[in-house]
């Protein structure tokens, strides 16, 4: 029992996080590229092993510690112990006082690490390679005085120790490699990359080159980006070379432009162009520090791409405005998977900016004045909707327009848009005849609303009387409040709609939007989402299904459970979880193969928003066939959406191309889509099915290249079928 | 210059100003043109009599009472009732308004689906549905509404010999404090049968209970009798809900809204006696929406309106054929349609225009039909302008139960042609023949040959 606990606690923790100590120096968080680096980091067997073990020793201190365990797995406590290691490793010659030092200096970086980090976090800073830094500089300058400690000259003859590794056959490839007739600039390329982990050889550049175009096109765009840069600014200012050491390019030019061209900042044009610009700043900070600790006798290693990056993080994080150059909120320690979600994420997950606010009435109305109105929405109030209702000829009234109970929308219920408590209410101005306005009251009879501390609605020019509720009542979403009338300044009956931030009758208005309306053109309806009708908008309330909000209302604490087959091979029961995390974002958990769907309902719309683990896994069919769920029953109402392109199995070729002009261009898209195809019944059916269609768009062409379907019976999700990338998945609840 | 028309001296009474106690002023605007279309030019076409129907007034209509209900409940959906019209272009309109089918029989159920109408867009309603009908609207989805015990009992056998889950509802009658009570359809709420009934399909295993349906009476005038059967039926819903837990999905609250025609033996006109259908719509709905369901169980409201949404779309074209002086010195005037194909002229005194200017005297008339039987009154008193023997005249609102229940007799029945919204005309169904008289017929062998 207790050696299966401690297998899991190795395969959860240890081992994840030693790994990913290697790749976070590259700024990856990859199984396949810590293990390419941890191979490289022995071509100099000394090093490798000292690296190895400096930072094992640091998490496992960190792990018996009861530090934060995701940032112990993500390689954050303990890559800059290997760095150290790798570098001591280099520097001296094993034995007792060497690994003496080497632990002691798996404690002095895990507490940097530890204090700085928290330090810098508060105000959501990284530390980067600080902590290896400081850590090597306190055993550079005390091992002067340590006379048991001898430095190594094994790097002088390296060639030896290659030989007692691997005999002859190493060397000559050692040789050959290093020997190809290659340009000059490739070669200092390939240089630089190799001196990241201290080393100086041709084949572990190809090596780490390769394993990073392999993990990241974004990243490897971007370390030939600031290595072209640095060397053509080197030019330049005729630059002696003293900035421009292999190290200090890899470490700091490329390094630099990986982090701020791809991993802080999602990848764009823009943050291309500063990781340019801040090429040259680097090159004088280099030149500036190594005059400060030359002194001490100090080499720089990667202090000036530390504080260049920390700086300019910080920078743009006191921005008001962010504009097109966007930080990275959420890291998933992979470039393109960081722009495919922002910009996935950006146009689906726009609700997560508002809370859903949605039409006060029944039935179709149309905007008579929008935003920027032409009559009286203008400053202050310029975020305004009056609303009417029009016949189909598109009048306002039937029989005479003098009388108020002539126009259609005179007298009809006006809802609450929201839940709420009722702040303001005015229920006594009299309705004016029409085509009179009362300027004196403005507002006429109104109500105004408080959803939350900063969202107030206001509805105005209300029947006399009309208004049901009491000053201070709670009212819930779509409950009758009052009737529209004609008073204030009202020239003919209309709702006027609002939203604000301050309780006072006529505050100044916001821009806020709907979370779901229907818009009708040519008399079918389309959905809208989170955005706000314009002028002569004909737009109506969405109702849920009752049975699909049933269906899809996963709770915590609930569990799924589908047998599924996969191109006709029986796989057995797939059972997951639902749970909660500390944001309270609730997803679905698959414990066996340790991935998570996280997905959001907001009553009308069950969508997922991320996706992370195993793409094998039947969750993941279950999140790409329910991606976007509609909990309406309109049969004539079609969802579309987008998948974050990094859905794709990697080892897709076009997808492989479109990473690289990816920051700049995207050129390929896919495309969910999603319909009723069938129900039992026209309104509130017990059994409905809906088609899937998954479409890849290649320069605006589209293809369709997967399909399923999901089918819902009395409130549970029965069956769902996929067939995409060559799978053929069908799967059936078995709590059936 | 053209020879002027006579004009037959004549002595007439003063009526000057609008109401008087002699009731209205005559207004005898001639009507020549129907949606643009000109009625000389349809009856040199089609014929005469015919009847023309306007598709932008049924879709004005239609919208019209959606958009009056919809905007004062959340969920509204009206059936197109077959009976009231049933050629297939009219019913077509309606869905395409979004409308669903609202039949009474197999033969109706029929055309529903024939008009592409989907089985769960069906209410079958009616006391006279077959085993067979049963069967297929069950297997269909449709909404069955049971009228009786018979039929309670029938389904439940044809739906456990086939397991089928039919969707039903019960027709409940009650008493709404008007007159004539219509007691004999559906379940009487008072004496306990609707309950027996609920409890029953409650019992059975396989039907399903979605809806509860009354039909109150047809032309009631009273919008307040929509609310007590609206309360009604949600005091049921409320029961239901309460003993077995099951929420009522829908109410159907029938037809029976009036049109503007006016009732034979009502003094006033139609547009001053019908209230609107806002009336009706406000009656309703506050009565529902007073009554205090959850706002996530509000049951869809289910509206079978016929004549309010088709009346007003149905002319009738037709010719005098002749003038006569009856004994009593009236005149009468004999037009080539009566009762045979206008039988709605039992209930209303239609308002009937002529179709060309005339000369400004009017008279008393009484207006004929052209059957040789007594009974064939179209108005047994109009005043209008003299008409002659050619003249055309255009009688309004005839688009409900004329075109179902009209009668074959005499002669044949006329062409309906439909004038669409640019002003076309087509002929949505052709005038009878002697053929589609006596295609069904059969003539026993002893009975053919020469007839000596």
């Amino acid at each position: 029992m207790k050696t299966r606990v401690l297998k899991e606690h190795f395969s959860n923790t240890i081992l994840p996080a030693v790994l990913n100590s290697y790749s976070v120096i590259f700024f990856f968080n990859n199984r396949f590229f810590s293990l390419v680096l941890l191979l490289v980091t022995f071509f100099n067997p000394v090093a490798g092993m000292s690296g190895l073990a400096a930072a094992t020793a640091t998490v496992l201190i960190a792990d018996r510690m009861g530090f934060d365990k995701a940032l112990l797995r993500q390689g954050i406590y303990s890559f800059n112990a290997l760095l150290a290691g790798i570098g001591m490793g280099t520097m001296y010659e094993p034995g007792i006082v060497f690994f003496a030092l080497l632990l002691l200096v798996s404690v002095i970086s895990l507490l940097i690490s530890v204090t700085l980090g928290g330090f810098f976090s508060r105000s959501g800073l990284p530390i980067l390679s600080i902590p290896f830094v400081i850590s090597i500089w306190i055993i550079m300058v005390s091992s002067a005085h340590m006379t048991n400690l001898g430095l190594t000259q094994r790097n002088v003859f390296w060639m030896n120790e290659m030989y007692s590794i691997g005999g002859k056959p190493l060397l000559d490839i050692f040789q050959v490699i290093d020997n190809l007739p290659l340009n000059r600039m490739l070669v200092i390329y390939l240089r630089s990359m190799s001196s990241i982990i201290f080393q100086d050889n041709l084949l572990a550049g190809i090596i780490i080159a390769t394993a990073i175009l392999i993990t990241s096109r974004i990243t490897f765009l971007l370390s030939i980006l600031g290595f072209i840069a640095a060397y053509l600014f080197a030019f330049f200012i005729g630059s002696d070379m003293a900035s421009f050491s292999f190290y200090n390019v890899g470490v700091n030019y490329i390094l630099l432009a990986i982090a701020i061209g791809g991993f802080f900042l999602i990848p764009s044009a823009y943050s291309f162009l500063w990781a340019v610009i801040m090429i040259p700043v680097i090159s004088m900070l280099i030149l500036f520090l190594r005059m400060l600790t030359g002194t001490a006798g100090l080499p720089l290693f990667s202090l000036p791409f530390s504080i260049a990056t920390i700086v300019f993080v910080y920078f743009l994080k006191l921005r008001i405005e962010p504009g097109a150059l966007k930080c990275t909120l959420i890291q998933n320690y992979l470039p393109e998977t960081n722009l495919y979600t922002f910009i996935n994420n950006n146009d689906r997950l726009r609700g997560f900016r508002y809370s859903p606010v949605f039409l006060p009435f029944w039935g179709e109305w149309t905007v008579y004045q929008g935003y920027n109105g032409q009559y009286t929405h203008k400053g202050e109030w310029k975020n305004a909707l009056d609303f009417v209702i029009r016949d189909e000829s598109g009048k306002l009234f039937s029989g005479t327009p003098y009388k108020n109970e002539n126009y259609y929308c005179h007298d009809k219920p006006v809802l609450a848009p929201a839940d709420g408590y009722i702040t303001e209410l005015v229920d006594n101005v009299l309705d004016n005849e029409p085509g009179k306005v009362n300027t004196e009251k403005n507002w006429g009879n109104t109500v105004v609303i408080k959803h939350s501390e900063t969202l107030y609605s206001q509805l105005s020019h209300l029947k006399q009387g009309s208004i049901r509720r009491k000053k201070g009542e709670y009212v819930r979403k779509g409950e009758v409040l009052a009737s529209c009338g004609n008073s204030g300044r009202s020239p003919e009956s209309h709702l006027h709609f609002q939203l604000q931030s301050s309780p006072a009758v006529g505050s100044k208005t916001t821009e806020y939007p709907f979370a779901y309306y229907l818009r009708r053109v040519n008399g079918t309806n389309t959905l809208c989402s989170w955005s706000v009708p314009s002028l002569d908008d004909i737009v109506s309330n969405v109702t849920p299904d009752t049975m699909m909000v049933s269906a899809f209302d996963l709770q915590p604490g609930m569990n799924l459970e589908f047998l599924y087959s996969v191109n006709g091979t029986d796989k057995g029961l797939a059972t997951w979880e639902i749970l909660t995390d500390v944001y309270n974002n609730k997803y679905v958990y698959c414990s066996e193969s340790k991935s998570y769907a996280y997905f959001v309902n907001d009553g009308i719309m069950f969508y997922f928003t991320a996706f992370y683990g195993n793409q094998n896994s039947l969750l993941f069919s279950f999140y790409q066939t329910f991606y976007k769920i509609f909990l309406g029953h309109y049969p004539e109402i079609e969802i579309s959406d987008s998948y974050p392109l990094n859905i794709i199995k990697s080892s897709s070729a076009a997808l492989w191309l479109h990473d690289f002009v990816a920051p700049f261009y995207q050129f390929i898209e896919i495309k969910y889509n999603n319909r009723t195809a069938w129900s039992d019944a026209a309104i509130k059916p017990d059994n409905l099915k809906m088609n899937v269609t998954i479409d890849s768009k290649l320069f605006g062409k589209s293809k369709q290249s997967g399909k399923g379907s999901i089918l819902v019976e009395k409130g549970i999700i029965k069956e769902f079928t996929l067939e995409f990338a060559g799978k053929n998945i069908w799967a059936k609840n078995s709590d059936i | 210059m053209e020879k002027l028309s006579y004009e037959r001296p004549a002595i007439r009474k003063m009526n000057a100003g609008l109401m008087n106690k002699f009731g209205a002023r005559i207004e005898n605007e001639p009507v020549t043109q129907i949606d643009g279309v000109p009625v000389s030019s349809l009856i040199r076409d089609f014929g005469s009599p015919l009847f023309v129907i306007s598709e932008k007034q049924i879709r004005s209509n239609i919208q019209n009472a959606i958009r009056i209900f919809r905007t004062r409940y959340p969920l509204v959906q009206f059936a197109w009732s077959y009976k009231t019209n049933y050629l297939d272009a009219v019913c077509r309109i309606f869905h395409q308004e979004g409308s669903w089918a609202e039949v009474v029989s197999g033969f109706e159920y029929d055309k529903a689906l024939a008009n592409n109408v989907p089985g769960n867009r069906i209410i079958f309603n009616g006391p006279d549905k077959s085993g067979e009908d049963l069967l297929k609207a069950a297997k269909n989805n449709s909404l069955i509404h049971i009228d009786h015990l018979d039929e309670l009992l029938m389904l439940i056998d044809i739906a456990g010999v086939h397991g089928l889950k039919p969707r039903v509802a019960i027709r409940v009658n009650m008493d709404t404090g008007i007159f004539p009570k219509w007691d004999r359809f559906g379940f009487n709420l008072e004496n306990g049968q609707a309950w027996s009934a609920i409890t029953r399909i409650m019992n059975d295993k396989n039907l399903q209970l979605s809806g509860l349906h009354c039909h109150i009476g047809t032309f009631v005038l009273s919008p307040s009798a929509y609310s007590a059967a609206a309360l009604k039926l949600s005091e049921l819903a409320r029961d239901i809900k309460n003993k077995y837990g099951k929420a009522i999905e829908y109410l159907d609250l029938g037809g029976g809204f009036p049109s503007n025609n006016r009732l034979k033996g009502v003094y006033m006109p139609g547009s001053d006696t019908v209230p609107s259908l806002d009336q009706y719509a406000d009656a309703i709905t506050s009565a529902l929406l007073g009554f205090g369901y959850r706002q996530d169980e509000l049951p869809l409201l289910i509206l079978e309106t016929g004549r309010a949404l088709i009346d007003d779309a149905g002319y009738l074209l037709g010719t005098v054929l002749t003038n006569k002086r009856l004994s009593d010195g009236r005149r009468a005037t004999i037009l080539d349609f009566g009762v045979n194909i206008l039988f709605t002229s039992l209930w209303y005194d239609h308002k009937i225009s002529p179709a060309q200017d005339s000369v400004q005297m009017t008279e008393d008339m009484v207006l004929y039909g052209p059957l040789c039987m007594n009974i064939d009154v179209i108005r047994e008193g109009i005043n209008m302008p003299v008409l002659e023997k050619g003249n055309h005249v255009v009688v309004h609102k005839v688009g409900a139960y004329n075109m179902t229940q009209w009668m074959q007799f005499i002669t044949f029945r006329p062409n309906v042609v439909l004038v669409d919204s640019n002003m076309r005309t087509h002929i949505i169904r052709k005038s009878e023949t002697i053929e589609t008289v006596t295609m069904n017929e059969s003539v026993p062998e002893q009975l053919k040959g020469k007839s000596s």
